[in-house]
């Protein structure tokens, strides 16, 4: 999976959001935390759930669990709005 | 998912980081590739240069410059226009640009590389129209000939 060339990311400080340009179906502001970033850079490179997750297990000082979670979510968000070719 | 007017999001987070539709605003804006940043109007009338974020009813929102005030409205153009619009009213406008974001960079509107842009662009408007309008002219010219 990666994300959708039709969206763009911005990183400001703690925030990063992410925003369709006018090719995509969606119209909308995805905003997240610091979390979101990290998977968003990720997505960058065609990737897969599992090395995302391994992938922030390295950066983050957090159990599996927690990371997993935020990452599904994340990836289930944006999924929703069309942002991750598969 | 919550989906909220670019006003109401405005409202709430102070700001918005978006991308434009269009060519409208070339060169500074390049449609899926750069974006901008409007922030909250703080209720002081805008100037010429300023970059608005402006709602033409019923839900077309439009990101256009200032390029005169008078005293009920302002007058707007778009970078790359042509067309100027009359009679946008101050409570039609709901953000200002405070900055955009070009090759990944981002940029505010104090920067003395967007300052120097905004006067000129603002000091050859008619100059550019002329230009546009002829280059326009000469296309059509071109395309009734090869009919």
């Amino acid at each position: 999976m990666k994300l959708n060339k039709n969206f763009l990311v911005h990183t400001t400080g703690d925030d990063t959001v992410v925003v369709p340009t006018s090719d995509a179906g969606f119209s909308g502001v995805v905003k997240g935390n610091e979390t979101l970033g990290a998977i968003l850079d990720l997505l960058s490179k065609d990737t897969t759930e599992e090395n995302i997750i391994e992938s922030m297990l390295k950066v983050y000082d957090a159990p599996r669990e927690i990371i997993e979670r935020d990452v599904k979510t994340a990836l289930r968000r944006l999924k929703e709005i069309g942002a991750i070719d598969e | 998912m919550n989906k909220l007017r670019y006003e109401d999001y405005i409202e709430q987070n102070g700001s918005l980081t978006y991308t434009n539709t269009g060519v409208s605003m070339l060169p500074l804006l390049r449609q899926g590739k750069d974006m901008f940043i409007v922030s909250k109007r703080n209720g002081k009338r805008f100037k010429p240069g300023d970059v608005v974020l402006y709602r033409r009813p019923p839900d077309h929102y439009v990101l256009h410059r200032v390029v005169e005030v008078r005293k009920d409205d302002y007058v707007i153009l778009g970078d790359n226009c042509v067309n100027k619009e009359y009679g946008i009213k101050d409570e039609d406008i709901i953000a200002v640009m405070t900055g955009y974001i070009r090759g990944g960079k981002e940029h505010t509107v104090s920067e003395k590389g967007y300052r120097f842009y905004s006067f000129v662009w603002l000091h050859t408007i008619p100059i550019r129209i002329g230009f546009m309008k002829a280059k326009i002219r000469l296309k059509s010219i071109i395309k009734r000939k090869k009919r």
